[in-house]
């Protein structure tokens, strides 16, 4: 026995293996748990070799693919559209809420009259009107106001 | 339109007025209103005017403008004249005063006002 195997069997050492990298010519060699994947398992099969059957599994599984990321999508569209729709039906009962509140104000009489009579003061009194006025009406208009 | 509004208003546009006439009407219903601030307002507009007419009214005439029993009113009336951007015509008014036969007091007054005119 040589002396190297000795010490090994002492200290329990393993012995050092060599490494066999098997994909030391594929750049694009990746390890998946445990296992090379070397790039011929990306290699797509040739058309000659899919029968109708794959083909047809093949549709329906893009069919259900489809159908399960537009279906989500449909219920969010319907969703915003039903919140449009309330906020438009709450904004038409506001408005027609404030028209009645509208229609409920009652202004009297007199102080429309006033109102009216202000207004009409202001444009009869303004001194660019009065201006333009006879003397002989303003001395009357000037008595008047006076007393 | 409240009345004193109506009252500014109605004297202000006699004050602007083409017509001369406007200067009898507010010497005639205006200076011989018994309420000073109708008084005060009235005698303001003939300065403003800024006529030998209206300046005549306010300076010459016995118990109206300068010569008004109200000092409010006079006083008034002595500060718009001192306030015309224009005084040549005030002066030559207060200056045909002193040649005039009116009474002394109101002389006195225009050589007052003068004065101060001079000075500003």
């Amino acid at each position: 026995m040589e002396i190297k195997s000795i010490s090994q069997r002492i200290f329990r050492t393993s012995s050092p293996k060599t490494e066999q990298n098997s994909c030391q010519t594929n750049p694009f060699g990746v390890n998946f748990k445990g296992n090379m994947i070397t790039a011929d398992v990306f290699d797509k099969p040739e058309k000659s070799t899919i029968s109708f059957g794959q083909k047809a599994q093949e549709i329906l599984t893009r069919k259900m693919t489809m159908s399960a990321v537009l279906a989500p999508m449909s219920q969010s569209i319907s969703r915003r559209l039903n919140s449009i729709m309330s906020f438009g039906r709450r904004l038409g009962e506001n408005t027609a809420e404030a028209w009645r509140s509208a229609n409920k104000i009652e202004i009297p009489f007199h102080q429309m009259a006033n109102l009216m009579q202000n207004l009409s003061d202001g444009r009869t009194y303004s001194v660019s009107n009065l201006k333009n006025i006879d003397t002989g009406e303003l001395e009357n208009m000037l008595t008047a106001a006076i007393a | 339109m409240n009345k004193n509004k109506k009252l500014n208003n109605i004297i202000e546009a006699l004050s602007q007025h083409e017509s001369g006439a406007a200067v009898e009407v507010l010497e005639r219903v205006g200076t011989n209103c018994t309420d000073d601030e109708v008084r005060r307002l009235t005698a303001r507009a003939l300065v403003n005017r800024n006529t030998q007419d209206s300046l005549s009214v306010v300076i010459l005439k016995n118990g109206k403008g300068i010569n008004d029993l109200s000092t409010n009113v006079a006083m008034g009336t002595i500060n718009e004249l001192l306030a015309l951007k224009d005084k040549s015509e005030a002066l030559k008014v207060l200056e045909n005063v002193q040649d005039s036969d009116c009474d002394e007091a109101i002389k006195e007054t225009a050589r007052s006002v003068k004065a101060l005119m001079a000075f500003s």
